[in-house]
C-alpha cells in the first residue's frame, strides 16, 4: 500500500508550550482519513504544519516518500497537496468560475485552458448555474462548495478538508459526505477534520485522534470509538 | 565631543523620545484593536498642536492646562471620525482603510494650511527657554515639563488597560474581535473608544510638544512617519515596544544629528525604519507564516 | 471581468490611441495640458498595477518618477549619455530598486509595504536635496540641450505629446496582457486573500515583487518624459508626496485593477484642476483629500467599477445567467 502522507514525530511549539507534540501518522493512498479530537487538540494546528502554513519545530512531513518539511504552501500545492480553510474564505470580488480559475492557472497556462478546467470542475460539483456570480454575494452552503472546487482545481492527489460541514443543515451534509466519496472515487487521497461524528465515522476508512496536540489513538472508526482513552478525552470536556 | 555633551545629547534624545513613545502608543494601540494603520496620526498630532497654539494666542492659556480642553476635544473627533468614516468601512479590505486614513489626513492638514497658513509659528512663553541643570547637564526645562507628564499620560493609560473594564474589554477585543463578541462585548464601541483614545494621545503630544517645536500645517507628515519608526521598532500592537521604540529613536536622532548633518536627521529615523523592516519585521511573529 | 462592450480590449487601446493621435491637430494651442494628460495617465496605469491588481498600495511612487527624472537627465547633462540609453538604466535601475526594496517589504503585511513606500520617497527627496555635488541641490537640474533622434526636436511639444501617448500605449498593452494571463489571475487572488491564494499555488512575495518592478520600469520611463517636458525642475517638484496622491487618486476615481479605469480618473482629475485652476491650485491637496474620503466611502469601486456595475445590472436583467460552456 502505498503511503500518499506521513509526518513523524511532529511538533510545533507557540511560546514554549507545544500545540502539537511528537505526532506521527501514515495516510494511504486512496483512503480517507478522519482527523478528531476535542476542542482545542490541534487538528487545524496539524494541518496548517502539513499544509505549509506552519513551520514545524522538530519532526518531519514526507509526500509520498520525499521529505516536504518546511516547503511553503505553493510549492506543496504544485506537488499536489491541497486544503481547505475552516472559515471560508473566497475571493470575494473574482467570480465563481475567477475563484476556481485561480487554482486551476497552476496546471493550465493560458486563460481559455483554465477557465476550462474550472468549468469541469464547477459541472462536477453542480455549480455551473452560478459560474458568474460574485464570489462574495454567495450563501454560505455555496461558499463551502466553492471552497472544495478551488483546492480541486489545483489538480491535488491530497486533499485536507477543514470542517467543510460546519454551519450546514442536514440536507446539505448529506450532499457534501456524497461529494467527498465522489472525491475519493477519482483518486484523490483525503484527510478530513469533523466534529460531527456520524460524518466522520461514516466517511473515514481509518481515525487518527488528537488530545492536547498528540495522538492518544489510530485506527478503524469502531476500534477508536471503544478506546478508552478516546471516551475519556472527550468527556472531559464541555458538550 | 566630550562626555557631557555626549550625555546631555543622549539625555535630551530620551526627553525628546518620550513624546516620541506618546504618538507611537497611540498609534500602536489603534493597530492593535483595530487592525488599521491610521495613516493620519501625524495630522491628528498637529490639530493638537494648533488648538493648543490658538488658546494661547487668543486666551493666553498656557499649553499645560489647554491639555484640559484638547483632552475631550480630540476624544470628540476621534469619535467622529472613526463612527462617521472608518466604521462604515470595518469589513472591507485592508487597503481601504489605508486610503481613507490618507484621505482624512489630507483634509486635516490641508485645512489647517488654509486656517493658518503656511508659515511656521511658535509659541514663546515665559519658561520657552528655561533650562535645568543636572549635575553637569543643563536641559530644556520644557522639554522636561513635556516628559514629565507624557509619563503621567503613559501610567494613566496603562491604568486604564490593566484595572478598568474598559481597558479589559479593549484587550480581550486587541486579541480576538469574535472571541470578544461572544463574551458580550461591543466591539463595535471598543474600537470608537481605541480610536478616540488614540486621537488623544496623538494631540496631547501635540500639546507637549507646541514650546519646542516651530508649527506649520504639514508638520504631521514628519511625525506621522516617526510614529510608524517608533511602532515598527517596538512592535505593531505592542503598546509597552512602542515606549522602547519612542526613546530609541529619540536617541538615535538627537546622537545621530549631532555626529553627521542636520539636514539628514529626518532621513536618519527613515533609514532606521527601512533598516528595521529588512532585519527584524516583526519581532512577535516568528515562525508563522500566516 | 474584462470588457465592457462588444469590442476587444486591444481594439479599444488602438482606438483610444488614434483618437488621441488627433489632438494635437484639433487643439494645437493646449499641447502642454495633453502632454499632462497622457503622461499621468501612464503613469497612474504603471501605478495601478501594483496598487490595483495586487492590491498593495504604494504612496511613494514619486520616488520613481524622480529616479527617472535623475537619473536620465545627469547622465544626459554630466555624461553626455543620450537621453534613450538614460532612460533605459534609469527603468532598469528603478526595476532592480523596486525589486529589492520589495523583496523585503513583500514578505510582511500591506501596511508595511505602504510606509516603506512613503519613506523611501521621502529619503531620496531628502539625499537629493541635501547632496549638491550630484544632484544640483534644491536649485535642482537644469537641461539646456537635447540630443536630436532621427532629427526630431526633443524640446517640441508635439513631439513630447507623441512620445508621452506611446507610453501611454505601452502602459495600456502591459496592463491588457496582465489582466489577461495567469499572473494577473494570481495578483488579483493576492489581493482578495494572499493568504488562501498560498495553497492554490501562488508564491505572492515573487508575483508582488514582479508587478512592483513592472510598474517601477514604467514609472521610471514616465519621470525621465516628465524632465525633458519641464526642462527645469527640482526634488520638491519630482519626489513630491502631492505626486504621489495624484496617481493614486487617479487610479482609484477611475477604478483600480480595470486596464482604462487609471486612464479614466486622470483625465477626469487633471480636467477638474484644469477647468478650476484658480481655487484648485491652492487647495488641491485638500480636494483629494474629500475625494478620497468620499469615493472609499460610497464608490470604493470608482467610476468604472460604476459604470461595471449598473452595466451588469441591466445586462443581467435582460438574460438569465446562462451555462458556461
Amino acid at each position: 500500500m502505498a503511503v500518499a502522507l506521513s509526518t513523524r514525530s511532529l511538533r510545533i511549539d507557540f511560546g514554549g508550550l507545544p500545540a502539537v507534540d511528537d505526532v506521527s501518522f501514515d495516510v494511504v493512498e486512496g483512503e480517507i482519513l478522519g482527523l478528531i479530537g476535542p476542542n482545542g487538540a490541534g487538528k487545524t494546528t496539524l494541518f496548517n504544519l502539513v499544509s505549509g502554513y506552519l513551520r514545524p519545530s522538530g519532526g518531519q512531513v514526507h509526500l509520498r516518500g520525499r521529505d516536504v518539511t518546511g516547503m511553503p504552501p505553493w510549492a506543496l500545492a504544485r506537488l499536489g497537496v491541497s486544503r481547505t480553510f475552516q472559515v471560508v474564505r473566497p475571493f470575494p470580488r473574482l467570480t465563481v468560475l475567477g475563484n476556481v480559475a485561480v487554482g486551476a492557472y497552476l496546471h493550465h497556462r493560458s486563460r481559455p485552458d483554465a477557465e476550462r478546467a474550472a468549468a469541469e470542475i464547477l459541472r462536477f460539483l453542480g455549480m455551473e448555474r452560478i459560474a458568474a456570480v460574485e464570489a462574495g454575494s454567495l450563501t454560505l452552503p455555496s461558499r463551502k462548495r466553492l471552497e472544495i472546487a478551488r483546492a480541486l482545481a489545483v489538480e491535488p492527489r491530497l486533499l485536507l478538508l477543514d470542517e467543510v460541514v460546519a454551519g450546514l443543515n442536514p440536507a446539505e451534509v448529506e450532499e457534501i459526505i456524497a461529494l467527498v466519496r465522489r472525491i475519493r472515487e477519482r483518486g484523490v487521497t483525503i484527510v478530513i477534520v469533523e466534529h460531527i461524528m456520524r460524518v466522520i465515522m461514516g466517511l473515514s476508512d481509518r481515525v487518527v485522534v488528537l488530545n492536547y496536540g498528540r495522538k492518544i489513538a489510530d485506527g478503524s472508526p469502531a476500534a477508536v470509538a471503544a478506546d478508552p482513552g478516546v471516551i475519556a478525552a472527550y468527556l472531559g470536556e464541555d458538550d | 565631543m566630550t562626555v557631557v555633551t555626549l550625555l546631555q545629547t543622549a539625555a535630551g534624545g530620551i526627553l525628546t523620545g518620550g513624546v516620541y513613545a506618546l504618538i507611537g502608543i497611540g498609534l500602536s494601540l489603534i493597530f492593535g484593536v483595530m487592525r488599521i494603520v491610521n495613516f493620519s496620526h501625524g495630522e491628528l498630532m498637529a490639530v493638537g498642536m494648533y488648538t493648543a497654539f490658538v488658546l494661547f494666542r487668543h486666551l493666553g492659556l498656557d499649553p499645560y492646562v489647554s491639555l484640559l480642553v484638547v483632552v475631550p476635544a480630540g476624544a470628540a473627533l476621534g469619535v467622529a471620525v472613526e463612527r462617521l468614516l472608518l466604521a462604515p468601512i470595518a469589513r472591507a479590505a485592508e487597503h481601504t482603510a489605508i486610503l481613507m486614513t490618507v484621505g482624512v489626513g489630507l483634509i486635516l492638514s490641508n485645512g489647517l494650511l488654509f486656517i493658518f497658513g503656511a508659515h511656521p509659528q511658535t509659541l514663546l512663553a515665559s519658561y520657552s527657554t528655561a533650562t535645568v541643570r543636572l549635575g553637569p547637564i543643563t536641559l530644556s526645562l520644557p522639554l522636561l515639563v513635556s516628559f514629565a507628564l507624557t509619563v503621567v499620560v503613559i501610567a494613566a493609560l496603562y491604568l486604564l488597560l490593566t484595572r478598568t473594564d474598559l481597558g479589559r474589554a479593549i484587550r480581550a477585543t486587541a486579541q480576538n474581535r469574535d472571541a470578544a463578541e461572544l463574551q458580550g462585548i461591543d466591539t463595535g464601541w471598543i474600537r470608537t473608544a481605541v480610536f478616540a483614545i488614540g486621537t488623544v494621545l496623538a494631540m496631547a503630544a501635540g500639546v507637549l510638544l507646541l514650546p519646542l517645536l516651530y508649527v506649520f500645517p504639514t508638520v504631521g507628515s514628519a511625525f506621522t512617519l516617526k510614529a510608524f519608526v517608533v511602532t515598527v521598532l517596538g512592535g505593531m500592537g505592542n503598546v509597552v515596544g512602542a515606549i522602547f521604540g519612542g526613546l530609541l529613536l529619540g536617541l538615535v536622532e538627537s546622537l545621530g544629528a549631532s555626529f553627521g548633518a542636520t539636514n539628514y536627521r529626518d532621513a536618519i529615523g527613515l533609514v532606521a525604519f527601512l533598516l528595521v523592516l529588512l532585519v527584524r519585521p516583526a519581532g512577535l511573529f516568528g515562525r508563522s507564516r500566516v | 471581468m474584462s470588457s465592457l462592450g462588444p469590442l476587444p480590449t486591444p481594439a479599444r487601446i488602438a482606438l483610444l490611441v488614434l483618437l488621441l493621435a488627433a489632438y494635437p491637430a484639433v487643439f494645437p494651442r493646449t499641447l502642454n495640458f495633453g502632454f499632462s494628460l497622457l503622461l499621468f495617465a501612464a503613469m497612474a496605469t504603471a501605478w495601478d498595477l501594483v496598487g490595483g491588481w495586487a492590491g498593495q498600495l504604494s504612496l511613494g511612487h514619486a520616488a520613481f518618477v524622480g529616479l527617472g527624472a535623475y537619473v536620465s537627465s545627469l547622465l544626459w547633462t554630466r555624461l553626455g549619455v543620450p537621453i534613450w540609453w538614460g532612460i533605459l538604466a534609469a527603468m532598469a535601475g528603478g526595476a532592480l530598486l523596486a525589486w529589492a526594496w520589495g523583496f523585503v517589504t513583500f514578505r510582511l503585511r500591506g501596511a508595511y509595504f505602504a510606509l516603506s513606500t512613503i519613506a523611501v520617497a521621502e529619503v531620496l527627496r531628502i539625499v537629493a536635496n541635501n547632496w549638491a555635488d550630484l544632484t544640483g541641490g534644491p536649485e535642482g537640474i537644469s537641461i539646456e540641450t537635447l540630443p536630436a533622434p532621427f532629427g526630431l526636436n526633443l524640446f517640441s511639444r508635439t513631439v513630447q505629446f507623441y512620445l508621452a501617448l506611446a507610453l501611454l500605449a505601452v502602459s495600456l498593452l502591459v496592463s491588457w496582457r496582465v489582466g489577461a494571463s495567469r499572473f494577473g489571475a494570481w495578483l488579483e487572488a493576492i489581493r482578495e486573500d494572499e493568504d488562501s491564494s498560498m495553497a492554490l499555488g501562488v508564491n505572492p512575495a515573487r508575483a508582488k515583487v514582479l508587478a512592483f518592478a513592472l510598474s517601477a520600469a514604467l514609472t521610471v520611463a514616465g519621470g525621465a518624459l516628465y524632465a525633458v517636458h519641464l526642462s527645469f525642475f527640482e526634488p520638491h517638484g519630482v519626489f513630491d508626496l502631492q505626486l504621489s496622491v495624484q496617481l493614486v487618486l487617479m487610479a482609484i476615481v477611475g477604478g483600480m485593477g480595470t486596464v482604462f479605469g487609471p486612464t479614466l480618473g486622470a483625465f477626469v482629475l487633471l480636467g477638474f484642476q484644469e477647468a478650476f485652476r484658480s481655487t484648485f491650485q491652492q487647495a488641491s491637496l485638500f480636494i483629494y483629500g474629500v475625494i478620497i474620503v468620499v469615493i472609499v466611502r460610497w464608490a470604493p469601486d470608482g467610476l468604472a467599477g460604476r459604470f461595471r456595475t449598473v452595466w451588469r445590472r441591466a445586462r443581467d436583467g435582460r438574460r438569465a445567467l446562462d451555462t458556461v460552456a
